[in-house]
């Protein structure tokens, strides 16, 4: 805060009205370089799950630029350049959860900020640095990876609360259930009717479909009702089989958390205890790291997709999907409907005996 | 419409689940259907390998009474046993692919799709072409042996059909 400001700031605090100031301050805050920085690096803060980056995310969505007061005001400042410094991604990133498949804005562990006995400094100042004794430079990278550690067990911890609670919504409501039950019913009534339709000796029903009247529903039920339950199955086949792909690395997610998610827990520390040993013997040997930003990554990997598991919803938003299931539920409304037709026409056709 | 045109309709119906699903899934439905699959296809291929036992003959004549309403006075003995005996291994088959899917459900985990590695592709070349022929070929049996029952001429591919599975009319 600039002198000039100071003074305002103790004409507020006698009583003076600062009105004129306290607008002027407030633009100048909109249009500030933290404001700005915010503005730019919270989009690519989003993309990631560290507990830090959705901390700053958090934040700027909480941020409120109307300060009351110039005392209001200052506070707000000293938040703004503190939320802007550590909206750059050597803060938050989490070296166990970076998207091995995104492109990531650092390109090695060496640029993460460590705090180093009240000073901040990047991994690789530290390692470099021949005035900090190596014992306190392990500390305090050893601190950084709990925290690190602690938050990714925080994100496997959220992909089991993600799968424990739609299991248990799933089990509670059972109308998923219900509704999955229905459509492989509905599918098998309908190509067993098929199959009667075709294999059931009805002779005046076999003429017209050598013989096809438009006069005669038959006809249209002969023709008509295979033709549709084609176009059924082809959006039914297609509809599913993408439904799977999207929702395999949850579903995987959700078997093996549901059998094995103490060894993943294991298999975690274990990578920290690796990245430790790696970042030691950088120390130890003085060697400038580089270009290993995911090498470390435990967000896709043998086990667990955590980041399907924590969007497990996001993929029913795409078009694609949005598309295939409109074209299934239309079709399978448009059969249903022709199928209590067909089954009307048909079972009065073969009670009358007569081509209807 | 014939049966030929309907096995080139249906041909995509079991195309694309091949091509489409991943890996884990398509496995999953690979070995569901391999106890029936494979218990189909070997009973055909005895019936045909080696005629004289009469194998579709042995089978089916018991089931002729349960499928009574569906027979016409123009088919003869043989052509009805065909038919019960198709019937009943569409029925063995969709009850061998029920037990072996709940038993996967519950027992098979899969591996990690997220995890590239070189064989990958091959080994989805291998399951589909597992696939269509633990699923699409069955169903060509079964339609080829009920085709006297169905109301559709056989198409173009009659003289293949009539090589396999002659119908004496």
């Amino acid at each position: 805060m600039d002198a000039r400001m100071k003074f305002f700031l103790l004409a507020e605090m006698v009583g003076w009205n600062v009105t004129p100031e306290l607008k002027k301050e407030k633009e100048r805050l909109r249009n500030g370089t933290a404001y700005r920085i915010l503005q730019e690096n919270v989009p690519e803060a989003r993309k990631h799950f560290s507990g830090k980056a959705r901390e700053v995310c958090r934040s700027f969505e909480m941020l409120r630029i109307d300060p009351k007061s110039l005392y209001q005001d200052f506070i707000t400042e000293t938040s703004l350049d503190y939320l802007a410094l550590h909206s750059f991604p050597e803060y938050y990133l989490n070296p166990f959860a970076i998207d091995p498949d995104d492109d990531c804005p650092l390109d090695t562990i060496g640029e993460l900020i460590v705090d180093v006995e009240g000073k901040e400094f990047t991994i690789n100042e530290i390692i470099l640095n021949q005035t900090i004794p190596s014992q306190v430079k392990k500390d305090a990278i050893d601190r950084k990876l709990e925290e690190d550690l602690a938050d990714m067990n925080r994100i496997v911890g959220d992909s089991l609360k993600v799968i424990t609670r739609n299991q248990r919504l799933g089990k509670g409501f059972g109308l998923r259930t219900l509704l999955q039950v229905a459509e492989i019913l509905l599918f098998l009534t309908l190509h067993v009717f098929l199959l009667v339709l075709f294999t059931q000796r009805f002779e005046i029903f076999f003429s017209l479909i050598a013989s096809p009247s438009p006069l005669r529903a038959m006809s249209y039920v002969g023709y008509g009702y295979p033709l549709l339950l084609l176009l059924y199955d082809l959006s039914f086949v297609l509809f599913h089989s993408y439904h799977a792909r999207v929702r395999e690395p949850y579903d995987y997610a959700k078997r093996f958390l549901s059998r094995s998610s103490e060894s993943l827990f294991e298999s975690i520390r274990e990578t920290k205890e690796g990245l430790y040993d790696y970042l030691c013997g950088a120390i130890n040997n003085r060697i400038e790291l580089k270009g290993d930003i995911k090498d470390f990554s435990r967000l896709k990997d043998s086990y667990v997709d955590f980041r399907s598991v924590l969007l497990s919803e996001e993929f029913k938003k795409k078009r694609s999907y949005r598309l295939l299931r409109s074209l299934l539920l239309t079709l399978s409304t448009l059969m249903v409907l022709f199928f209590v037709f067909s089954v009307v026409v048909y079972v009065l056709g073969i009670s009358l005996q007569v081509a209807i | 419409m014939s049966l030929s045109l309907l096995f080139l309709l249906a041909f995509p119906l079991f195309l694309l689940p091949s091509l489409l699903l991943p890996s884990h899934r398509l496995k999953v439905y690979v070995l569901s259907s391999l106890l029936g699959g494979v218990f189909v296809l070997l009973f055909y291929f005895v019936d045909l390998a080696f005629p004289e036992i009469g194998l579709v003959a042995i089978v089916g004549q018991p089931l002729l009474p349960l499928l009574s309403s569906t027979f016409g006075p123009e088919q003869t003995l043989a052509e009805r046993c065909q038919v019960a005996t198709a019937f009943l291994l569409l029925f063995v088959y969709l009850v061998l692919y029920l037990v072996s899917y709940l038993l996967q459900k519950v027992f098979l985990m899969g591996g990690n799709m997220t995890i590239h590695w070189s064989g990958k592709i091959l080994r989805h070349i291998g399951f589909s072409l597992l696939f269509l022929l633990l699923t699409f070929l069955p169903f060509v049996l079964f339609f080829l042996n009920i085709r006297i029952l169905l109301p559709i001429p056989d198409g173009f591919l009659s003289p293949l059909f009539q090589f396999f599975f002659p119908l004496e009319a």
